[in-house]
């Protein structure tokens, strides 16, 4: 499998408030976008896999996207990972490309949280918590980090240099939802929303879509795609729903997840020149940094700070901002970041840039899944 | 509806016995694993030869938060309030609310903790208990 499949293109809409505009129309611009860059027919799209909006679920979403697109697909759906869902579904994709099933796969993801609903994301977590007001998802990321916290000493200004990192590279992209660069004292006085994280430690809330084309290496050279970026490993993990059933709180399902896709691309650690990793909160950067091997566990905290994760650090991560900067979209703009690297078109741009990690995860990190694409 | 209800009458024991004061958990016949939230089978064995049991009322403490926004209009007089990831002695965890007037400052991870219910409210409330020593050796999280 590894180098068997590509991300032939990419595309996105605006990031940030896009009143007026529905899921659909925001799936069909990306779409519309990634199909223009790898050069692609649209009629040559056989497969239309769909991350669902999280802040607004409908049944048969994928049918009524492909019917949007006009298309008839021989393969398809909507698979309900949260904001894992992107790349588990560029890594079935792949798999059904390589299984004949299918040869031109558009992965797509949409939502309208800012000027829709948000809902999804305030809620209690189920009747018997309610009483409790254990609600919404900053308390659940909040339950994590406490811990993290407490047991390995992660302080409240290594949580900053992840949020400092991230929106330094989203001040210098041209097309993030926030440009704004902070410092650490910035994120320190910024609000606590649910102690100890605090507004700066908080993903964005934005509407907006983006999109990728997967197909066969060999179907990207015969059809002239101009810059393929070949997909070398994929993996996934999972845990419990219920937070408090969590076995552990402090280990993702990253750990399993990040295994797998650099034992299918044959590279560990050391030999990725960037990565991507999802920030719905800063502490996942420093549980998923830790999963994958590249620290210990419980040395996340110190592993981002000295600038390390920077433009021009060890490991640059997030160089279009993250969600914390570029767009609260839960993970399909990472995978579009990691394209721009490796072709040298990013702006926080890593010299020579040939290995890119992409982590996506979803719920409260209950579900998870890794790319690494690289030349 | 079928399903509501289902999920209703598996759950009433346990709402039942928290509005009389006491604290329940399910438990295996087979393969004596204890678990919460309430479901219909065991999640260890997937058998459905449970009963409950009452918790003796002692917990550590996983982990805590203290929400400084109101997420419901119900809870903007409550702000800022803290809420408890507990672990009872039995085994199951639970999301638990702490006792008025202790103090959030010498909450610990690991800390030793004695429960109570509001059985009004049907909320189990914790307090830290006095054994509870900074230094000790703190068992670690997975170990249970």
């Amino acid at each position: 499998m590894r180098g068997a499949t590509v991300l032939a293109g990419i595309g996105h809409t605006a990031y940030g408030k896009l009143p007026g505009r529905d899921t659909l129309t925001l799936n069909v611009e990306a779409c519309r976008n990634a199909l223009a860059d790898a050069g692609i027919e649209k009629d040559a799209v056989d497969a239309v896999f769909v991350k669902y909006p999280t802040s607004r679920f409908e049944s048969m979403y994928g049918q009524r996207v492909a019917e949007a697109l006009g298309l008839q697909p021989a393969i398809g759906g909507v698979w309900d990972q949260g904001g894992a869902t992107n790349i588990s579904m560029i890594s079935f994709a792949a798999m059904a490309i390589a299984a004949g099933q299918c040869e031109v796969a558009l992965v797509t993801a949409a939502d309208n949280p800012r000027t829709g609903t948000r809902q999804a994301y305030e809620r209690a977590w189920g009747d018997e918590y309610s009483r409790y007001g254990w609600f919404g998802t900053p308390g659940a990321y909040a339950m994590i980090a406490r811990r993290h916290m407490e047991e390995f000493g992660t302080s409240v200004d290594q949580l900053g240099a992840v949020a400092v990192a991230c929106r330094a590279n989203g001040a210098r992209n041209p097309d993030a939802h926030l440009r704004v660069a902070i410092g650490l004292d910035d994120h320190r006085e910024s609000p606590l929303v649910v102690d100890p994280l605090r507004r700066d430690d908080c993903c964005l809330v934005s509407d907006g879509a983006a999109a990728v084309v997967v197909m066969s290496a060999e179907r990207a050279r015969s059809a002239g795609v101009a810059e393929p970026v070949p997909i070398l490993g994929f993996g996934a993990g999972q845990t419990s729903w219920d937070v408090p059933q969590r076995p552990r709180l402090t280990e993702s399902a990253a750990r399993r997840s990040g295994a797998k896709a650099f034992e299918m691309a044959g590279l560990g650690p050391a030999e990725i020149d960037v990565a991507q990793i999802y920030d719905c909160f800063t502490i996942v950067v420093c549980l998923t940094l830790e999963d994958y091997g590249f620290c210990a566990k419980g040395e996340g905290g110190p592993f981002v700070e000295g600038g390390r994760i920077e433009l021009g650090g060890e490991l640059p991560i997030n160089t279009s901002g993250g969600l914390l900067s570029e767009t609260g979209m839960p993970g399909m703009q990472l995978v579009l970041e990691a394209v721009r690297q490796l072709r040298g078109t990013s702006t926080s741009q890593v010299p020579g840039a040939a290995t890119c990690l992409v982590s996506n995860q979803g719920g409260i990190m209950h579900t998870h899944s890794t790319l690494i694409v690289g030349g | 509806m079928v399903v509501a209800e289902q999920i209703d009458a598996i759950r009433a024991p346990y709402e039942e016995a928290l509005a009389e004061g006491r604290v329940s958990y399910q438990r295996c016949a087979d393969c004596a694993n204890a678990w919460l939230p309430p479901r219909g089978a065991c999640p260890a064995c997937l058998g459905e030869a449970w009963y409950w049991q009452r918790a003796k009322g002692s917990a550590r403490l996983i982990s805590w938060v203290v929400y400084h926004r109101a997420y419901d209009p119900s809870l903007e007089d409550r702000v800022p309030y803290p809420v408890l990831l507990i672990e009872l002695s039995e085994g199951p965890r639970l999301i638990a609310g702490l006792e008025a007037g202790e103090d959030l400052a010498s909450l610990r991870i690991e800390a030793e903790l004695e429960l109570r219910v509001d059985a009004e409210h049907r909320r189990v409330l914790a307090r830290t208990t006095e054994s509870n020593t900074e230094g000790e050796a703190l068992p670690k999280e997975e170990e249970n």
